[in-house]
């Protein structure tokens, strides 16, 4: 009988390293996590040698697998944990971030707009931002990004996102802020807008 | 009672509609509809997520090295277990 990633029975007998059940993860997540990482930034062969280590630390961590979260959640862990091993020597998650100050300046003291975002026209705009997308993600802090993605590319829940990422509801609300926010002033700044 | 720009702004950005009730929905949604800048924002972002949706969520993007490193790690696992820890 063919073996779902959603068997009540995965759990043990991942946490036995079934042959059979392992592959059956292997397939169903393999694709998403290497494009998770690739959304997260990391080049192609980067990417690659970071899925391949996911599911190396996966196999050999299976034992541990206590099922009480669903297997994605904790391999989108494993690969969140090794993406930011590796950036986290580069950039550490602020408090304060310096985007909280450029979105704050675009309002007064009673919270109306005092530099409203340019209007665009909405066709060409979302021709446009596909151009510079990438480039103006380059800067954004990892945790961010891994939130965006996974809300976005992954289109996982609210609370799974918490559990990957090891945050709060309300922390999950600012990252994705922040980020949009990024996006946004990055995009404008650009001139991605009606002229 | 009623919601300035900024809040709506952030709640917009934040995914706050998504678990909002019915009364604090119709406040972001009544702001957006009397308001062109936060409308205009709004827009914006929902462009940016889209965006993001169309890019990332292509099944067949790096199809070939996706197929490539499934047979790897798949190989990796008929051998007994990973040789190389990365």
């Amino acid at each position: 009988m063919a073996i779902s990633v959603d068997d009540p029975g995965l759990a043990e007998r991942i946490r036995s390293k079934d042959p059979a059940a392992l592959q059956v993860v292997v397939e169903t997540y393999l694709g998403q996590l290497f494009r998770a990482a690739r959304g997260a930034g990391l080049a192609p062969e980067r990417a690659e040698e970071v899925t391949q280590s996911t599911f190396a630390t996966f196999i050999e961590k299976a034992e541990q697998f206590e099922g009480r979260s669903h297997v994605r959640t904790w391999l989108f862990g494993i690969l969140y944990n090794k993406i930011s091993e590796e950036r986290r020597r580069v950039s550490r998650e602020r408090e304060m971030d310096e985007i909280d100050d450029v979105v704050e300046e675009r309002f007064d003291s009673s919270g109306k707009w005092v530099k409203p975002p340019r209007p665009v026209d909405v066709q060409l705009y979302s021709s446009e931002i596909r151009l510079f997308f990438e480039e103006c993600l380059e800067k954004v802090p990892t945790q961010q990004r891994m939130a965006f993605v996974l809300r976005e590319a992954e289109d996982l829940s609210s609370d799974e996102i918490c559990k990957i990422l090891d945050v709060t509801h309300t922390n999950l609300g600012v990252l994705l802020y922040r980020v949009r926010n990024r996006l946004r002033e990055c995009l404008e700044a650009r001139g991605v807008e009606k002229p | 009672m009623m919601l300035n720009c900024k809040e709506v702004s952030r709640k917009v950005a934040s995914d706050h509609l998504a678990t909002a009730g019915p009364w604090e929905r119709f406040r972001i949604r009544f702001h957006l509809f009397m308001c062109r800048h936060c409308r205009c924002y709004d827009e914006q972002l929902r462009e940016i997520d889209s965006t993001a949706q169309e890019l990332w969520n292509d099944p067949s993007q790096d199809r070939a090295s996706i197929d490539r490193l499934q047979r790897e790690v798949l190989e990796t696992l008929k051998e007994g277990g990973p040789q190389d820890q990365a």
